[in-house]
């Protein structure tokens, strides 16, 4: 299996397609990084206005972990786009290029075929998350310096610097799991498909699609909102909440999990019958 | 007319007394912890260091990011005290078993951000027990000093009392509503208190 993946790995860095995802990551966390460094006080005003009437920060706001706070609430929207353009293609790709046949005369079982693929999608999906996460705090280091955390939502919550590395840790692990639902749905999508644009597509328009019919139609589908897993993509947010936050990280990560096993057993029992026409 | 004159002017001498007693001071260091009680703002306690400098320079030294309260630590009655006012003596009261009088501030300058000040002022030592004040910009706080020694006019404790709205972010993350749907922005204002604990004090006199 090792070897197996070794050649998946191969084929996904030896295709252009997947530098366009850490080269999007690269500019992405670098605008973010300088645009903060010129407009950050700008920014800053309109996120503290509320109470900045009352109260003065005494002490360094825009620090690294503020900015790499903020990066990480691109983990919903472009991270997904970026995971699902290498693992969208991943089977579809193949049965485009008419390269089944081949692999498929190799004395190996279509699972064994699929699973391989699957996780050198996921080390791919990790190594995006990770780049991200390694460029934000190493490049907010340089520039910002360390501080404690402000994350401004319905509260006001102050981390101190020595209370959220952890914090931190936790979220981009959880990322990691929500990219690796996007992953595994993009991996379903691509089974089904001869050519990878529409499993691509297909990813993101179900994501943002079913982001906008739960969120707009919060009050009709609420009992079923907590069952969908687009609601628990952006729950790594959670590490920076204080009131009972981490409680309900377990069910997001336990849905997560369940959609993870559906999409990829969907997956393997759908390609085990397929007839390879290609 | 005659016993509101007299009045008037008792007032006077008993905050430019105030006023006095600070004037004596350099400058001034300490160490202060503030604590932040205020239902939606989620912050421990934060060591600081504050020097005061005469005539009114203040700078403060935090731990980490701290949460000042704008009005209240850089003694804005000195301010007030330093411009033109009405001062009015609406009588006594015992503030913390101490006797004071309590002395309206109407200052006389138009572009002032303090419509009116009301200060319990502790008689025999000459200091601030209790400061109340409306501003234009800044909505109305409460000020409570409290003092460990009758050797300064400096306060041990600090406490600044005021309401505010803990209106919707606007920065709200996007998530929150995916999960929760939109929240209606709480309008009542909330009770917000700050509590500034001041220690080692190291003061230099004129």
């Amino acid at each position: 299996m090792r070897k197996l993946v070794s050649i998946e790995l191969f084929k996904i860095f030896s295709k252009p397609r997947t530098y366009i995802g850490f080269g999007a990551i690269i500019i992405i966390v670098l605008a973010i990084e300088f645009g903060i460094l010129l407009e950050g006080d700008t920014m800053m005003g309109i996120i503290i206005q509320n109470i900045k009437d009352r109260f003065i920060f005494e002490g360094n706001i825009i620090n690294l972990y503020l900015v790499s706070y903020i990066i990480l609430n691109t983990l919903w929207i472009h991270v997904p786009i970026l995971v699902a353009l290498v693992t969208g293609d991943m089977l579809a790709g193949e049965a485009n290029s008419g390269t089944f046949r081949l692999i498929l005369t190799r004395p190996i079982s279509r699972v064994q075929l699929v699973l391989a693929k699957f996780i050198a999608g996921w080390i791919y999906a990790v190594m995006l998350v990770a780049v991200m996460a390694i460029l934000s705090i190493g490049i907010g280091l340089v520039l910002f310096g360390p501080g404690d955390l402000l994350v401004v939502t319905n509260k006001v919550n102050v981390f101190s610097a020595n209370d959220v590395l952890w914090r931190f840790g936790g979220a981009y692990a959880y990322g990691i799991l929500s990219m690796t639902t996007v992953a595994a749905l993009s991996f379903l999508l691509s089974a089904f498909a001869d050519n990878s644009i529409g499993p691509i597509i297909g990813t993101v328009a179900m994501i943002i699609g079913i982001t906008i019919i739960s969120t707009v139609g919060a009050s009709l589908l609420g009992p079923v909102n907590k069952y969908i897993f687009t609601s628990y993509l952006p729950s790594w947010q959670l590490f920076f909440q204080t009131d009972s936050g981490l409680s309900t990280m377990g069910h997001a990560i336990l849905i997560q999990a369940i959609y993870i096993t559906g999409f990829l057993g969907v997956t393997i029992w759908y390609f085990r019958k397929k007839d390879i026409l290609s | 007319m005659i016993g509101y004159s007299l009045s008037a002017q008792d007032a006077e001498s008993l905050l430019k007394a105030v006023g006095q007693n600070m004037d004596k001071i350099s400058r001034f260091e300490a160490d202060a912890l503030v604590k932040v009680d205020v239902d939606f703002i989620n912050i421990k306690d934060r060591k600081m260091k504050v020097r005061f400098e005469s005539p009114d320079k203040f700078s403060f030294e935090a731990e980490g990011l701290a949460l000042l309260p704008k009005k209240g630590l850089q003694m804005d009655y000195l301010q007030l005290l330093k411009g033109k006012y009405t001062a009015i003596d609406v009588g006594e009261e015992l503030v913390k078993n101490r006797k004071t009088r309590i002395i309206k501030v109407i200052p006389e300058a138009e572009d002032s951000d303090v419509i009116l000040a009301q200060l319990w002022i502790d008689t025999e030592l000459t200091r601030i027990m209790r400061m109340k004040t409306y501003t234009r910009k800044s909505g109305s706080y409460i000020i409570d000093f409290e003092y460990n020694t009758n050797f300064r006019p400096l306060p041990d404790l600090l406490t600044v009392s005021f309401e505010i709205n803990n209106m919707a972010f606007p920065s709200k993350a996007m998530n929150e509503m995916m999960t929760k749907g939109f929240q209606k922005p709480d309008s009542i204002p909330k009770k917000a208190t700050v509590i500034v604990q001041y220690s080692n004090y190291k003061i230099v006199n004129k």
